[in-house]
């Protein structure tokens, strides 16, 4: 199944990029040609196998509940473009809220 | 004109775990301080770091479902929510999708006429918090603390079950009492401790297809989630009524004009692109840990109500009350069992104690149950007026001495002697001879007043009862003189 330029808007919107009508033939090409590449996988049976999220068949390892030492405010802080009494400053947001669904 | 339709609602509820670490790496879940003190490259998403899940987290949301009576999955997955806002920053956040650590349950609620309603779960799963934004400072620009970036949360989908702002303020309130119970959480709202989103449609009554519905996000004060939802369903009725139809919306609510707003429409809304974590494996979970944790679930709401009534005899809205925290409710046991008056230590623990508790954390209030216990009995013996025992309470919360002290120390002891009363008596009645003949010749209401003023002169020590027949026999011997 070939994308197309919706698909191409849809996507860079998600990603907040801007993209120029030349750099979007070049994406949707490329894109494109990766997708049937990838349309490869396709021709492996899979009769008989489960659906499966994840190759190996271990288990995810746990942590003790410790709290151990993180960065500090400066380190923590030292990549961020712009800063201010210890927070990370960034363009205005739209309404008062947090984005926990 | 409300009474022809009404809400169908449905709740999800984010509870903070209160593990010491966050859920995928190890900086501290404590809450306030300097903003960016507790973060680590993992909790702030930097390249080419791994998660790694705290038990203590699992365990916690363990708990929660056995709690609730749902069905803990031995296989559950991970899975990345993309989108991007500035309080993630990873671009994504781990949450469960597909495959819940749990599925099904439900919680019992009761209205205040004791009528009890089912609110089933549809599934809780374990996902993690995301930093906090503050806007209010300035009109360009977003600051971001990352402290609460990672804490675990539990979140909890009902079915749509509820049918009023009423239901949903009970649901929110048992959710909280059992995390609570299980220790799980702080159940502190203003902290932001239980969250919740609001899913709610309104259709007539009767009908059984479902409106179309809308969602409120972010609620965080029981107050106003009960006034979003009431604004929300009336504004919902009023579209419905004047032709209009509702779409699928997503709102915000303002607190401070006291209404909901428009925050996205369906054709914004984000498309989350959920695929499974690569960098976490399955969580399995076995039924040998589900049964080691069973084991250490403490009795529940609704089981210790039970038992209280049972035990103690005491009426179903005292119990209602002491149940209502679980520290609340250890307290009290202790003050009963001590005293042996299950109903004076209800009286006790509701009207004095939970005055003090009013101003303070009930875990900082110097009273030991068991001197409250002794006080009581020292009471129930006639020891002490109930006057009296009010002062010696007063002492208590303010230096945690006990009773026993207190009462020695100055004097509060009730004075039964009946000579000793009987010298108090006459002095009053020969102080006011005036208002002795009064009374002999009719005037009955003053008794009240001789009593008053024997009281008053033992500082309420005396016991009433005798002071009562005293007054009577000293009072009729003056009859005929």
């Amino acid at each position: 199944m070939a994308l197309t330029y919706d698909d191409i808007d849809k996507i860079a919107r998600l990603a907040r990029l801007k993209h120029t009508p030349e750099e979007k033939r070049k994406l949707l090409s490329d894109l494109n040609k990766i997708l049937e590449y990838m349309e490869i996988i396709d021709e492996i049976d899979i009769e008989g196998i489960d659906e499966m999220s994840h190759i190996t068949h271990q288990q995810t390892p746990f942590r003790d509940d410790v709290v151990k030492t993180g960065l500090s405010q400066k380190d923590a802080l030292s990549n961020a473009p712009k800063t201010q009494d210890g927070l990370f400053v960034v363009p205005k947001i739209i309404e008062n809220q947090d984005s926990t669904e | 004109m409300l009474s022809e339709y009404e809400a169908v609602i449905g709740l999800e509820v984010h509870i903070q775990l209160k593990t010491d670490s966050k859920i995928f790496c190890g900086c501290s879940t404590a809450f306030g301080g300097e903003p960016n003190i507790r973060v680590c490259p993992v909790c702030l998403g930097m390249p080419g770091v791994l998660p790694k899940i705290n038990k203590r987290a699992v365990e916690f949301t363990i708990k929660m479902v056995l709690a609730t009576a749902g069905t803990v999955h031995q296989e559950s997955i991970f899975a990345r929510k993309n989108y991007f806002y500035p309080d993630l920053p990873k671009g994504y956040q781990i949450s469960q999708y597909e495959f819940p650590i749990a599925t099904g349950g439900a919680v019992i609620i009761k209205n205040k006429d004791g009528e009890q309603k089912r609110i089933r779960l549809s599934r809780i799963h374990l996902e993690e918090e995301a930093g906090k934004l503050f806007h209010d400072t300035d009109d360009r620009c977003s600051y971001i603390d990352l402290n609460r970036c990672g804490i675990p949360l539990v979140e909890i989908v009902t079915e749509p079950d509820l049918r009023s702002s009423e239901e949903a303020y009970l649901f929110l309130s048992k959710i909280k009492q059992i995390a609570e119970y299980l220790d799980i959480c702080t159940g502190n709202m203003e902290e932001g401790a239980i969250r919740c989103d609001i899913n709610i449609s309104v259709k007539s009554k009767g009908d059984k297809n479902y409106g179309t519905r809308r969602e409120i996000k972010n609620m965080n004060s029981l107050k106003f989630i009960k006034r979003a939802i009431d604004y929300e369903r009336d504004s919902q009725i009023q579209i419905i009524k004047s032709g209009g139809n509702i779409s699928q919306e997503t709102m915000l609510w303002d607190e401070k004009v006291g209404v909901t707003k428009l925050m996205r429409t369906k054709e914004e809304s984000e498309d989350y692109r959920y695929f499974p974590e690569p960098d976490l494996m399955r969580l399995e979970i076995t039924p040998e840990w589900i049964e080691r944790v069973r084991k250490t679930l403490p009795e529940l709401p609704d089981e210790k109500y039970r038992r209280f009534i049972r035990q103690y005899g005491i009426p179903a809205y005292d119990v209602g009350v002491l149940t209502s925290s679980r520290n609340l409710a250890d307290y009290f046991e202790v003050v009963a069992l001590v005293s042996k008056q299950p109903k004076l230590a209800s009286n006790w623990v509701m009207v004095e104690l939970m005055r003090e508790i009013k101003e303070t954390d009930i875990s900082r209030i110097k009273v030991r149950p068991e001197n409250l216990g002794t006080l009581i009995t020292m009471i129930a013996m006639g020891k002490i007026s109930s006057r009296s025992a009010k002062d010696v309470f007063a002492e208590m919360v303010r230096t945690g001495r006990n009773a026993e002290e207190i009462v020695k120390a100055e004097g509060l002891k009730q004075i039964s002697d009946k000579a000793k009363i009987e010298k108090v008596v006459k002095l009053v009645l020969d102080n006011n001879r005036v208002s002795v003949r009064k009374y002999l010749r009719g005037k009955e209401g003053l008794f009240g007043f001789f009593f008053g003023q024997v009281m008053r002169e033992t500082n309420g020590r005396a016991e009433p009862g005798l002071v009562n027949k005293i007054l009577m026999d000293e009072l009729n011997k003056r009859r005929g003189q």
